[in-house]
Parts: structure tokens; sequence; C-alpha cells
């Protein structure tokens, strides 16, 4: 219980830190699949009619991370300028047989594992160069992975803000009250990349947070 | 600390992950640490690290005669303990094991190679000298 209170009250002193600038720099993160370009895109599309990058059903698909500045949110009277880093997904192996089970040429799918091996290492360089981070979680899974666990644990050593999107709402099997209680130290949104399912609580918590 | 090849000299940036497939240059599989003299005396979390004395390091000094999938990277003397945790791994061309953790935390990555004969290239990252610009 005090170990909680203490992250949260870290962060409040972070989002103020964040709030009276305005501007931020946040990370979408997550493990592969999770759907963080999709939600990158749906940001982007939202509030400024760009996108960021291709979505795909095979893992590892964005393997360098990209980066779109200046995106202007605004929600409940709270405003916030981010520069948006989507990452390529997280993950403990990669194996280019998963690749081609979904089809790929073996030549093609060691480049790709390859690719996604130092995709991950990029993702976890930019950290040290973000102000906060949205933690994409595919609800429909269960959260307690090494991934996750090791994730939230080290932006909380960082003190980095950190807001959850559980997503994959519209899926019927998907439960981000499982999340919640995973990892209830944190503030989370349910939403739906793909449909736009409660994006707004997202866009509200964002600039409650961020901005 | 940027890596050198031995063979046709050219010198690489830190954590320069072009490496991982060899010299870019010529192909080569081996290279030097090459101390860079700008690094010198910021390095107050290794209290241990001796930077006048580290000068060149073959990487092959990081190599153990372990099994593959097995292996643990030799101490050596001037290289604190915490140093010394593997954060990639890899098995054969494609397949890769990653410690997240050790990622995450440790201000270098330390690679396991075990293709083209076994090595082991310890990669100084950029972590540590941000967070350093960060407090
Ligand atoms: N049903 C459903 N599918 C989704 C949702 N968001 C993403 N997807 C699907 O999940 C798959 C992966 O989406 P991406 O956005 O590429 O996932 P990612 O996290 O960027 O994946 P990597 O870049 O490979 O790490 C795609 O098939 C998406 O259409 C969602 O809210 N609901
Ligand atoms: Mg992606």
């Amino acid at each position: 219980m005090g170990l909680i209170n203490k992250v949260k009250l870290n962060f409040s002193s972070m989002f103020k830190k964040i709030f009276n600038k305005k501007k931020a720099r946040i990370g979408i993160y997550g493990p592969p699949n999770a759907g963080k370009t999709t939600l990158a895109n749906r940001i982007i599309r939202d509030w400024t009619g760009d996108a960021m990058g291709a979505v795909s059903s095979v893992p590892h698909e964005t393997r360098r991370a990209r980066r779109r500045e200046g995106v202007t949110i605004e929600s409940n009277g709270s405003k916030v300028t981010l520069d948006i880093v989507d990452t390529p997904g997280l993950a403990t192996k990669v194996d280019f047989h998963e690749f081609m089970a979904h089809g790929l040429e073996e030549d093609e799918s060691k480049r790709r594992a390859k690719e996604a091996t130092e995709g991950i290492i990029e993702a976890v360089k930019w950290l040290d160069d973000l102000d906060g981070v949205i933690l994409v979680m595919d609800s429909t899974e269960d959260p307690f992975t090494q991934v996750n666990v090791t994730v939230i644990g080290n932006m909380e050593a960082r003190s980095l803000p950190l807001l959850i999107a559980a997503n994959k709402v519209d899926l019927p099997e998907s439960s981000p009250a499982r999340i919640r209680t995973a990892f209830p130290q944190h503030p989370l949104v349910p939403i739906s990349a793909l449909d736009g399912q409660n994006i707004d609580s997202l866009y509200e918590k964002i600039a409650q947070h961020f901005g | 600390m940027p890596h050198k090849c031995t063979r046709c000299e050219k010198i690489f940036k830190d954590g320069d992950i072009a490496i991982l497939d060899g010299c870019p240059n010529c192909g080569w599989n081996k290279f030097l640490f090459v101390h860079d003299e700008s690094e010198e005396g910021d390095d107050a979390k290794s209290p241990d690290k001796q930077p006048g004395k580290k000068g060149l390091k073959e990487i092959d000094e990081f190599l153990s005669d372990q099994e593959p999938g097995t292996e643990e990277i030799t101490k050596t003397e001037d290289e604190p303990e915490q140093d010394r945790i593997e954060s990639l791994r890899i098995n054969e061309p494609g397949s890769y094991e990653l410690n997240l953790e050790a990622l995450l935390e440790r201000k270098e990555i330390i690679m396991a190679m075990k293709e083209d004969g076994k090595y082991v290239v310890h990669l100084p990252s950029v972590f540590d000298a941000k967070k350093k610009k960060k407090k």
C-alpha cells in the first residue's frame, strides 16, 4: 500500500511538471500486436488528419520507432501538444519461425526477426527521451506477462508517467478489468483503437495527465 | 565506447547495431573497444572503472568456452560486476532472446552471438549518457 501511494505521488508531481510545459513527448509501448500503431494512427488522424504507419496482424510489423511531432489534443478545456512515438513491439524472444508461420519466406523471415530485435533495442533507447508513456495491452490476453511486468516496473523506477490503454474491447472475450486488477496503481482506459470505442475518454485522460 | 574492426580498422560508434552482421565495411567479425577520450572521468556510476588503463580491449576477452546456450560472460579485471549481464543472445541467425530487464536497466548492451564462430560484443549504449543529461 505504502509503495503504491508513493508511486502515485511521484506520478502526480511528474504530471504537474508536464502540465506546466503543455508539451510532452509520449511513447506508445506494448507487446507486439497489441494495437500500438492502430492507436497512433487513430490519434494522429483524429487530431491532424494524417496517418502514422502500417498495421498488420503479423507481429513486429513496426520495426523502427516513428515519431510524429506537434499533435495538439484538446479535451475538457485542457490542451496539450504531443510528440508521439510509435515503437516496435517489445518481446523477450524473436524467432524467424514465427514469421514463416505467417507465410513469409525464410530469408525475409530472418531479416524481419533481426529488424524486430533491433527495433526492441531502439524502443528501449527512446524511453530516455520521453515525458510519458501510453502502454497498450490487448485486453483479450493475460496481462501478467514478463514484458508487461518488466516494462511497468522499469517505468515506475524511472518515475515516467504511465497511462494504460486496455485495447480491443470490441472483442467479446476482452477483459480490461483483468488488466486493472493486475496493475491497479496506474490509470487505465479501456478502448478499441480499431472502432474508436471510448477513445474520447483516452483523449480526456491524455489531456489531463500529459497536458 | 566505440568499436574498431580488427581487420579494416574502421571505427563504429557506441552501440552501433550495424555490426550485428559483422563489419559493414569488410565483413569481419572481430572488434576492439576503442577508448573514447571524451568519456573519461564522466562515469560516476562505475567507480572501479579505470579508463586510462582500459584503452583497447579485445572482445575475445569476453568469450568463455562454455557450450552455446549456457555461456556466461567472463569476468575481467576492470569491468564492474553489474555490467556483465547478457542482454541479447543470438541463438542462430534469425533467432534472438532479449533480456528486457537488462536492456531497460543496464547502461550497456551485452550481446552474445552464436553465429560465424561465437563471440560476444559488449556494447556501451547511449542510455547512460542520456540519463545523466536528465539529472
Ligand atoms: N479487434 C480489434 N483489433 C485490433 C484493435 N487494435 C488493433 N487491432 C488489430 O491488431 C493487429 C495488430 O495491430 P497493430 O496496430 O499493427 O499492432 P502493433 O501493436 O502496432 O504491433 P507491432 O507493430 O507488430 O508491435 C491488427 O490486425 C489490428 O487490426 C482493436 O481495438 N480491436
Ligand atoms: Mg506497430
